[in-house]
This record gives C-alpha cells, sequence and structure tokens, in this order.
C-alpha cells in the first residue's frame, strides 16, 4: 500500500491573493485617479487613502505567503485531511464517503498560470469544508477522480438527455433581465469621488443648454428622463453581456443521481450536485420572459458556493420555456408537477395592506422630488396613488399557496413572478409571525424551511388569516415525518 | 493487606426526564434582570462610541450657537430606557413547549413569532451563556437542524439543570421519532 502524499498548494496561491486584493482595491485607484484628473485638483487625503491602501496590501499578501506555507493535504484510502493555520492550526479530516460535491473552478488568471481551485463540499450548510485555492490542473484532475470515486457522488454515466443554452438563448435571457440596480449602485458609489465636478458638469452645462430649448422645469424632467433611460439601457447591455460570460457553454446532464452542470466562458465552472441534496425548486419569470412564455430555473440545495446567484441557489438554467420547464423540475422531483396548481388565496385584508405600504414609496417618492421641482411635486401624487392601488390589488390577485402531491406551493411576485415549490418531507421547521399591523387585524405570515443554508429555500406564505396559518403551520409538520431531511 | 471492595452496583435505569410535554412553559423570571442590564450595557456601549464621533464629526459644520450634539445621547437613553420596560411584556410574551412531535417557540411583543421544530429534525444542541447569564445563573438553549446556518431557534432564561432535562428530552425523544 503506498503511503499518501502530503502536498501544498500552487506558488501561484500567492499571486492570487495579491491579484484579489487589487481587484477589489481597483476601483478606489480608478475613482482618485479621475477625480484628481477631472476634478478640481486631487485632495491630499485621497492620495494619502491610496497610499494607506498600498501599505494594506502590502500586509494582505502576508497571510497569502503563510497560508502557502502552512496549508498542506493528503487523501488517504478513506479520507481528505487538511493541515493549515499558523498560529490558530487546524486540521479537519473529511471522511470521503460524506463529501456530495466537487466543484472545479478556472479563472482566466488561473487559466493563463495553468492552475484552478477544487472546491469541496459535505451535507454541512457552512460553505465549503475544503477549498484547495490554487492547484494545477492535473492536480485537479487527479483529486476530482479520486474525490468523484469514493465520495457520495455517482461515477459519471454516458450522456443522457442534455439541457443546453447557445449564444442565441444566452443573449434573449441576457436581454429579458435588467441591472440597472448594479450600475446605479456604481455610479453612486463614483459620485463621492467625482461629486464637484459632477454637479458642475450637470448644472453648468447640460442643464444650461436644455433650458435653452425649454422652459426650466420641463428641462429637468427631460433630463432626468434621459438620464432614466441612460440607467436602464446601460443596465439592459450589462444583463446581457454578464449573463452571455456566465453562461457560455451552458450544459446541464443528468447522470446518476446528479444533474452535471459546466458554464463560463472566461471562469469556467464544472459542478456535481446529487439530487437528493436539492430542497427546494424555485421558478423566475422576469415580465419580458413571462411575456414570451419562458422562465429561470433556480434549485436550493443545502450547501451551495454559489453565492453570487439569486438567493444562494444554483440557477439550472439560465432561460428555458415554460412548457419544458416541467422537464427538468420533474428530473429533481419526479412527483411535481406546477401544471394545473389549484392556488389558494390568501386573505383579501392584503390589499389594504399592500396599499399602505405602497402609498408610503409614493410619498417618499414625491418628497425626493420636493428639492428639484418644490411644490409641484405633489402633482406627482395622484397618479402614484392609483398606481399603488393597482399594484396592491394585482399583488393580491398573484399570490397563493396550494398543497399538492406532497408539495407546498407558493406564489408571489408583480414585476417578477415567483414560484416556489418544496416537498414536505424536506421542511425541517416552520415559522408564524405576525408583525404589529397583522396583530391586529389577525394575519400570519408562515414559513416552512427546508435543509437549506440560504433564506432563498424557505417557502413563504404571506397574510394568512391567522386560523389558517396555524392549521397549515401544524399540518406541515405532521406531514414532514421524522426523516433527516437532507 | 486484603480490601474489601464492594461490589459496583448496577447502573440505575435511564429514566426519560419529564418536561411536562405539551405545556408551555415559561422563562426563568430572572432573565429579564439579564435583557434589562444587557439593554443598559448595550446602549451605554453605543453612547461612548458613537457621542465622540457626533461632537467630533458633526462639530465641523455646525454652528454650536444653535446645535449642541445631543442627538446620540438621547437616542441612546430612549433605547436603553425602552429595553428596561419591555423586558416584563417579552418575558410574558416568551414561551416554549415540548409535544410529543415538535418543540415550539413563542416570543415577541410587537412582532410576534411561534416557531415549529419537528424533534426529528433536530440535529444537536448547544447550552451557552453569557457574562450576565452566567451572573445571574441562567443559559440558552440552541437548537440546530441539518443544512442551517446557525441555530434555528434559541430558549435564553434556563437553570442549567432545566437545560440539560430539556436537551436530554429533545435528544432521546429524537431517537423515539427517527
Amino acid at each position: 500500500m503506498t503511503m499518501p502524499e502530503r502536498k501544498r498548494l500552487h506558488p501561484a496561491t500567492i499571486l492570487m491573493a495579491a491579484g484579489k486584493f487589487g481587484k477589489d482595491f481597483l476601483f478606489g485607484i480608478v475613482a482618485v485617479i479621475g477625480a484628481t484628473m477631472f476634478g478640481k485638483g486631487g485632495d491630499r487625503s485621497e492620495w494619502i487613502f491610496l497610499v494607506l491602501g498600498g501599505a494594506i496590501g502590502v500586509f494582505a499578501i502576508i497571510p497569502a505567503i503563510f497560508k502557502y506555507l502552512n496549508f498542506t493535504y493528503e487523501i488517504t484510502n478513506d479520507s481528505l485531511n487538511i493541515w493549515s493555520g499558523l498560529f490558530f492550526k487546524q486540521n479537519r479530516t473529511i471522511p470521503l464517503e460524506r463529501i456530495q460535491n466537487v466543484t472545479v473552478k478556472k479563472g482566466v488568471i488561473q487559466n493563463l498560470l495553468g492552475v484552478c481551485s477544487v472546491m469541496i463540499e459535505t451535507a454541512s450548510g457552512a460553505g465549503a469544508e475544503a477549498d484547495l485555492s490554487v492547484v494545477t490542473h492535473a492536480e485537479a484532475d487527479r483529486l476530482v477522480q479520486i474525490l468523484r470515486r469514493d465520495s457520495s457522488i455517482p461515477a459519471e454515466e454516458s450522456p443522457s438527455a442534455a439541457f443546453t443554452a447557445g449564444l442565441k438563448d444566452l443573449i434573449m435571457a441576457g436581454a429579458t433581465q435588467n441591472k440597472a440596480g448594479i450600475i446605479f449602485i456604481f455610479v453612486v458609489g463614483l459620485f463621492q469621488y467625482v461629486q464637484e465636478p459632477a454637479i458642475d458638469f450637470f448644472t453648468k452645462r447640460v442643464l444650461k443648454n436644455a433650458e435653452h430649448w425649454v422652459a426650466s422645469t420641463s428641462a429637468y424632467l427631460i433630463v432626468g428622463g434621459l438620464l432614466l433611460f441612460g440607467f436602464l439601457f446601460v443596465g439592459w447591455l450589462w444583463s446581457i453581456v454578464t449573463t452571455v460570460i456566465a453562461y457560455y457553454g451552458f450544459r446541464l446532464e443528468p447522470s446518476a443521481g446528479v444533474l452535471r452542470i459546466r458554464r463560463g466562458l472566461f471562469t469556467q465552472l464544472q459542478t456535481a450536485v446529487p439530487l437528493h441534496r436539492i430542497q427546494t425548486v424555485r421558478m423566475h419569470e422576469p415580465i419580458l420572459q413571462r411575456m414570451m412564455g419562458y422562465c429561470v430555473l433556480f434549485a436550493d440545495s443545502a450547501a451551495s458556493f454559489e453565492d453570487k446567484q439569486a438567493g444562494g441557489a444554483i440557477q439550472l438554467i439560465p432561460m428555458i420555456r415554460k412548457s419544458n420547464a416541467g422537464d427538468l423540475t420533474s428530473l429533481i422531483f419526479p412527483a411535481l408537477n406546477l401544471a394545473d396548481v389549484e392556488w389558494q388565496k390568501v386573505s383579501p385584508l392584503t390589499v389594504r395592506r399592500g396599499f399602505i405600504r405602497y402609498c408610503f414609496t409614493s410619498l417618499v417618492l414625491s418628497g425626493m422630488l420636493l428639492p428639484l421641482v418644490h411644490a409641484k411635486a405633489l402633482f406627482a401624487l395622484p397618479p402614484l396613488l392609483i398606481i399603488s392601488w393597482f399594484a396592491a390589488k394585482k399583488r393580491y390577485e398573484v399570490l397563493g399557496y396550494a398543497t399538492k402531491d406532497g408539495f407546498l406551493l407558493s406564489r408571489s411576485g408583480i414585476w417578477k413572478r415567483y414560484i416556489s415549490a418544496l416537498p414536505v418531507d424536506r421542511v425541517q421547521w416552520t415559522a408564524r409571525t405576525q408583525d404589529f399591523f397583522q396583530t391586529r387585524l389577525n394575519l400570519a405570515n408562515v414559513s416552512a424551511v427546508p435543509a437549506s443554508s440560504t433564506m432563498a429555500g424557505r417557502v413563504e406564505i404571506v397574510d394568512l388569516p391567522l386560523e389558517i396559518a396555524s392549521q397549515i403551520q401544524e399540518s406541515l409538520l405532521r406531514d414532514a415525518g421524522d426523516a433527516a431531511g437532507v | 493487606m486484603d480490601f474489601d471492595i464492594a461490589p459496583t452496583p448496577a447502573p440505575a435505569p435511564f429514566v426519560k426526564p419529564v418536561i411536562d410535554e405539551g405545556r408551555a412553559q415559561q422563562l426563568d423570571p430572572k432573565i429579564k434582570r439579564v435583557w434589562q442590564y444587557g439593554s443598559l450595557i448595550g446602549w451605554g456601549i453605543t453612547l461612548l462610541i458613537a457621542g465622540p464621533f457626533e461632537l467630533l464629526i458633526l462639530r465641523k459644520g455646525a454652528d454650536w450657537n444653535i446645535y449642541f450634539p445631543i442627538f446620540t445621547p438621547i437616542v441612546c437613553i430612549s433605547f436603553a430606557l425602552l429595553g428596561w420596560w419591555i423586558a416584563d411584556k417579552q418575558y410574558r410574551a416568551w414561551t416554549y413547549a415540548l409535544t410529543s412531535h415538535e418543540l415550539v417557540l413563542s416570543h415577541g411583543v410587537v412582532w410576534r413569532s411561534r416557531r415549529c421544530v419537528a424533534r426529528g429534525k433536530v440535529q444537536h444542541i448547544d447550552i451557552n451563556s453569557g457574562p450576565l447569564d452566567r451572573r445571574f445563573g441562567l443559559v440558552n438553549v440552541s437548537i440546530y437542524v441539518a443544512g442551517a446556518l446557525g441555530s434555528v431557534g434559541s430558549i435564553p432564561g434556563l437553570t442549567p439543570g432545566r437545560a440539560e432535562e430539556l436537551r436530554t428530552a429533545i435528544l432521546v425523544g429524537r431517537d423515539d421519532h427517527a
């Protein structure tokens, strides 16, 4: 019997840590340079900030060096052993049969250096139990072969029917969503560095030019409208670009009780998710996709690396025809049938609650216009109140729940529709909550929570009459049984 | 030299502790003091940290004739007193019950919550205590289920003996329900 070999990570680990720090710090560097070039001369405090940041960066690399020097691992016949830490030493042993998922991640820089990350998950909900960043490709292949062979992940069988997404599908998927919010946050973040020049430019150039053509109030509205359109347009383009980059070459294959997913243009991701670990399936329908008969499918499992995905769940497919979604959900939960669901309604009092909430939002929006257009902001209130009423009514029509074929289903969302399906036997615990106003109206929310590490995996039904909420809560745990649920 | 060594007595048969199954139990009344002093200490620390900030930062742009930085002290003292006052209501609202199938935790004054955890799903239970809890001889019991980050519920204000009884009752009872 050959003795297991204790190995270190690749020396590129130090370089990758330095690169990560630089990437995080890059925004600040660009902002300060921009402020200096386009502003009224950089404030000395900003250059001090840069120098301090650089010093911190040097110190940030030191832990990476220590990690490289103190991190070793070995694979024995039945376990993966990891030693790490300098002052707080840790020795972690992961039995191979406990391993649920092995993911290999290759970024652009990592590919150039010939290295990649191998992340190992068990059923625990606390993220990766072992993160081997970085090792060579050959070492990653060896690890994957050994770990998947001896773990609870079945061997890859010959490919069966796969779900793929071509470039056209990805562009469509990106085009039917909009990440304007991210653009907005980026601009707000940049604004603090370029405040004065930006305000000067906007008031002295843009508005002055606009006021040559139209009256002052209209100038504000037109420029504001163009800015809003600009945000939305850039957000739309950004959505297309990021979707194509993240899902290029997308392939989802069911194989021996496991879903194997491959995707990514620059950062290539290969992951295998055991079907029995999936707790909840969710269907998202952004409004444009819904109009064209498409949707996005997510699955929430007990542990996931993909914290960048929506709610921490695994995005099963970027876009799929709703009529074909049943083929994919039936792979995970054969008994689940999302067609012909008889949705039960929540309390009609939710219309009043929704209306009051949206009115409050309308008041806040009108208040934000006050500094710009003063008393004329009040003219925005009536249309906003009318929209609030119709939005509240629409929300009530959409809100619903159902128990069907051993599943608890919920539906919500006006703009973007959400449908969640949770097998009742996977419910770990339930909660019934009431806020101050719900207590007075005798209403309650009910949540059913599976063995999931994220909030997104839970199914919540809001504004139920208290008696019905209590009945649902009691029946859920009674029907859930006492299985471990993972 | 011979010693008469008494035979080792047979171990007593294990008797599952009784936790008044099904009946809603209240916390130990001393938990009110823990919450009250906790509120004072927490907001006191916040005042010590945030107060000087208000003095130093806001002072830059403020006219001392009109504005004196008392906002932070007012907020901190108000919330500390609110925490003191609401402790009694919190205590009366907090109950736990162990039924044949589940552990039920009910609490909350303004936001009410009733959380049910199936006994068979409990993976492990922690008993922990902070310095204030120890000062009053109390502990917290935290319940963990599969897959969740952190505990799904925590019962404060139990005596150590009561906490052990509850833990044993749930974990032993869990095997009965597995």
